[in-house]
């Protein structure tokens, strides 16, 4: 095995040795071939590499530029966006006195081509009745009926499966509530019509009539928690069994607000009033009579991103003292009675030193305006404190953190250091309220003084449940105080809260309104209340009150009892109490008295509330659903356990296949949406950049191979 | 000893090399080994009631198998989308709709590992989405679009039924951690009435 290139070594070595050095030079010939191919092969790799990642770069800039859409997603076959069924929104709302009857129209079309089942979440007032349903297709209607929830259900899967048109009403919470349409031909559109019997809020000589618009993102605890142990739960929260049902479609930020609404009023206020007040939309009023108005939002087809209310003042002294609806349904008699405490203003001595705390929410949700309300209203309750008053500001979102260990008293010195804090509150974050509330109840009123909870929030939570059975549990001799703050809070948790918390609610819904609502919130705050109050009836009366237990009453508030009774009454009604340590009596006639549709409703829709919160003091869930179920079906409302469906009678699907299609809300006015959502995951290793490393000093090592290797053999020759 | 520098320095380049070929090949095998783990850990998930750790240390565990129609793609699904977990297989993004239920399914992976089979995809590619309680859902792809990291609005609700793909984009830009994700929308084509 001589090979003639061998260089002087070749002629010292044995024979072993030599048989060893021919190997070992093959083996360098064949490690620098090898070399020489990697080499190669490296650098077509960087280079396909290389320019394959600039190529892409100037794809992305070009992509980049073109607008995406969350709900409008192209077809990758035709490149057109899929059009997604829309629906317009039309209320009417009819007024007698403090009775409303509201009738909602859901417009549902649908402009794809594909058949669609439309699902729509929406909002209704807290203490809507919800008592009729009906679907219109073309000139044909169908009327809706009240089921157990289930069976609704069921029915309503069959007609869906079999391909017959039905439309069904759930409750979700008492204020969110789901339409679900099914079968709606390509191009159809069909209209669903629900109605529902409220009462209004009566304050101070005025009286609000709210409707709300839009349903606030909620904030779900243990779902969006950008903690990774959090996030290694299964994904949804698993404190919230519902969370995607009430956790509203939004559209995304970049897309026009759609959803439009007409709303049209009838009022007939029972009174003389003096001025109507629209807080968050323009409105145009045609007046009647002095008692009488129609009133409607000025643009039509406005985008539902924010509540609508409007409000009305009675003239003074032109409102009555007393007001007493009856109804006679069935074989049952109903009476709503709406009474006036005495409102003379009292000496001041009879106030009581406060211990106050101010829980307030700095949740991303409550970015901008609300934020901005929060603190000025949070100001002004701070400077009103007096000399022997002490207080304490707690903020919260995902964490909690106070101004002060406990409350402190009301100084100047402390005062001013209050008022740099809330200048320095910034919104972010999610909501927890729970460990807020829990701190601001862990003390109890102490003898002498008056303890109250102020709660400045926008509500937008999930977790109302807990939140209720916190108070319950917890709040002993304190009383508790909701602020409603923005465009949409949350006012089923705020109207509870106060309820439980033997409070009262206040909403402020725009900056201007604060200094005249927070000033109304002081009068009550500050004022001695009703309590005691006892109703005697007639004798011999069988009777089913509500509210069973009758709250103390706070300055301006009426007091509200709705009765179910066998017989029309007879005789009258004495109501007793404790006004500021006297004793307090009026009677009511109840006889001959106005009659009103749709008081039944109320009372049922009172009973049921009781019932509901019965099963958070710890009820026997069955037997509360027993007597909820009984009083909705005999009364046809939806409730937590009934919907009202509607079935039409032939089928009409064509198609294999139907799409299910949730139809987006806006999000709420000045609602940002980055404080909500986070951003997307990251998704790429480094594996490509290991691989042209690898490959790069691959090559490096191959040069330097062949360069050494060449300068060798130069010498050597 | 000229020799000797050259050997070092031939040596330590060649060493360097194949460490990253290593890196690279270390994060293909986790990716590899760590699903066949998973769908062990899976088979016992779908047949019992409560959710299996793949390994007795996982913060994570299996959510979903995702299947392509054409029996080119089996991959187990994990809760959450961290970057540890990214490592082992495809996450499902918390907040969105859990698999199985109706809404917007999002699973994120690695565009250089399990994902890396989202570029062949295109409308009608049929892909099934096993939830952990044995049901099966399929669906067909709709479209595909590139994003910018900070669009979450591909991650939000549709208000159909749908399952949503991502991953980083390019797919094979050297440098990782681009602002831009390639994305994988795909409707719901079962028949069966499911709960929403």
């Amino acid at each position: 095995m001589h090979t003639p290139l061998t260089g002087h070594w070749t002629h010292i070595q044995s024979p072993a040795s030599q048989i060893m050095k021919d190997s070992f030079k093959g083996l360098l010939t064949t490690i620098s071939v090898g070399l020489t191919i990697a080499a190669c092969l490296s650098i077509v790799i960087l280079t396909l590499i290389l320019t394959s990642t600039v190529a892409n770069a100037a794809k992305t800039d070009a992509l980049s530029n073109a607008k995406s859409g969350s709900l409008l997603v192209k077809n990758a076959q035709t490149g057109e966006y899929m059009p997604t069924p829309t629906l317009a929104t039309d209320v009417n709302i009819s007024v007698s006195g403090i009775l409303s009857r509201t009738k909602v129209s859901q417009k549902f079309q649908n402009n794809s081509k594909d058949w669609v089942e439309g699902i729509y979440v929406f909002p209704l007032p807290e203490n809507a009745a919800v008592d009729h349903l009906r679907m219109r297709i073309g000139d044909r209607i169908i009327e809706g009926q009240i089921k157990e929830r289930s069976q609704a259900k069921k029915q309503f899967q069959a007609a869906a499966q079999s391909g017959k048109h039905a439309a069904l009403i759930e409750q979700e919470r008492p204020n969110v509530f789901t339409t679900s349409l099914t079968n709606i031909a390509p191009g159809e559109s069909i209209t669903v019509e629900i109605e529902y019997q409220n009462t209004l809020n009566y304050r101070e000589g005025i009286v609000s009539l709210r409707f709300p618009l839009v349903v606030a993102p909620r904030y779900i605890p243990g779902s969006l928690d950008t903690d990774e142990k959090a996030a290694t739960s299964n994904g949804q929260s698993p404190l919230i069994e519902d969370a995607h049902r009430i956790s509203p479609l939004v559209l995304d930020e970049s897309e026009p607000k759609r959803n439009h609404v007409n709303l049209s009023i009838k009022l007939d206020a029972g009174f003389s009033i003096q001025d109507i007040q629209s807080t968050n939309h323009t409105i145009k009023k045609n007046k009647i009579t002095d008692q009488q108005y129609t009133i409607r939002l000025a643009s039509d087809d406005a985008p539902a991103d924010r509540d609508f209310e409007i409000t009305w003042r009675s003239v003074p002294d032109s409102m009555p003292r007393s007001a007493v609806y009856t109804e006679h349904k069935g074989d049952k008699h109903f009476a709503l009675i709406t009474l006036f405490p005495p409102t003379a203003p009292l000496t001041t001595s009879v106030r009581l030193p406060r211990d106050v705390v101010f829980v307030v929410d700095t949740s991303g949700s409550m970015d901008g305006a609300s934020l901005d309300q929060a603190k000025s209203a949070l100001k002004m309750a701070v400077r009103r404190m007096g000399k022997n008053d002490r207080f304490n500001i707690i903020q919260f979102n995902d964490e909690t953190s106070a101004l002060f260990g406990k409350e402190q008293p009301a100084s100047d010195k402390n005062l001013k250091v209050a008022c740099r804090y809330i200048n320095a509150l910034e919104a972010n974050g999610g909501t927890n309220s729970l460990p807020a509330l829990s701190t601001a109840l862990n003390d109890d009123a102490k003898p002498g003084r008056i303890r109250q909870v102020v709660f400045i929030t926008d509500g937008s939570v999930g977790n109302e449940d807990h939140i209720f059975s916190l108070i319950k549990k917890r709040l002993g001799g304190n009383r508790l105080f909701p602020i409603g703050i923005g465009s949409a809070p949350n006012s089923h948790l705020m109207t509870k809260i106060a309820e439980y918390g033997r409070g009262t609610f206040t909403y402020i819904g725009d900056i201007s309104e604060v200094s005249t609502k927070m000033g109304e919130f002081f009068s009550r705050l500050e004022n001695p209340v009703v309590t005691d109050i006892k109703t005697r009836w007639p004798e011999g009366f069988v009777i089913d009150i509500t509210p069973s237990v009758i709250p103390d009453l706070y300055q301006g508030e009426p007091l509200v009892i709705v009765a179910a009774m066998d017989e029309a009454a007879t005789g009258p009604l004495q109501i007793d109490g404790l006004f500021a340590g006297q004793t307090w009596s009026q009677t009511v006639n109840l006889e001959n008295q106005q009659s009103e549709k749709g008081i039944g409703q109320v009372w049922a829709r009172r009973k049921i509330s009781e019932h509901m919160g019965l099963l958070r003091g710890g009820a026997p869930a069955e037997a509360v659903r027993e007597a909820v179920l009984g009083l909705a079906l005999e009364h046809s409302l939806i409730t937590k356990y009934s919907s009202l469906v509607a079935v039409d009678v032939t089928p009409g699907r064509t198609a294999q296949f139907m799409y299910r299609q949730l139809i987006p809300l806006n999000l709420p006015n000045r609602w940002s949406q980055a404080k909500i959502f986070g951003s997307l995951p990251q998704t790429a290793t480094p594996s490509v950049m290991h691989l042209i490393l690898a490959a790069l000093f691959l090559l490096l090592a191959s040069v330097f191979f062949v360069i050494t290797r060449n300068t060798t053999r130069a010498r050597q020759a | 000893m000229r020799l000797r520098i050259r050997h070092v320095i031939f040596v330590s380049l060649m060493s360097l090399s194949i460490w990253q070929l290593f890196e690279a090949g270390y994060i293909h095998a986790k990716a590899w080994i760590a699903q066949q783990l998973i769908q062990v850990a899976w088979e016992d998930t779908v047949t019992s009631t409560d959710a299996q750790q793949p390994w007795p240390w996982a913060d994570t565990q299996a959510v979903a198998r995702l299947t392509a129609q054409d029996g080119t793609v089996d991959l187990v699904v994990l809760s959450g989308t961290s970057g540890r977990t990214l490592a082992f297989g495809p996450g499902h993004m918390a907040g969105t709709a859990l698999p199985g239920s109706f809404g917007n399914v999002v699973v994120s992976g690695h565009r250089d590992t399990h994902f890396s089979f989202l570029k062949h995809l295109g409308a009608g590619d049929q892909l099934t989405l096993q939830s952990t309680n044995g049901n099966t859902k399929v669906y067909e792809v709709i479209g595909t679009e590139v994003v910018h990291q900070n669009d979450v609005a591909v991650a939000m609700d549709a208000g159909d039924d749908r399952i949503t793909l991502i991953t980083c984009y390019p797919f094979d830009a050297p440098i990782p951690g681009g602002p831009m994700r390639y994305v994988v929308v795909a409707r719901s084509i079962s028949t069966q009435y499911l709960e929403i």
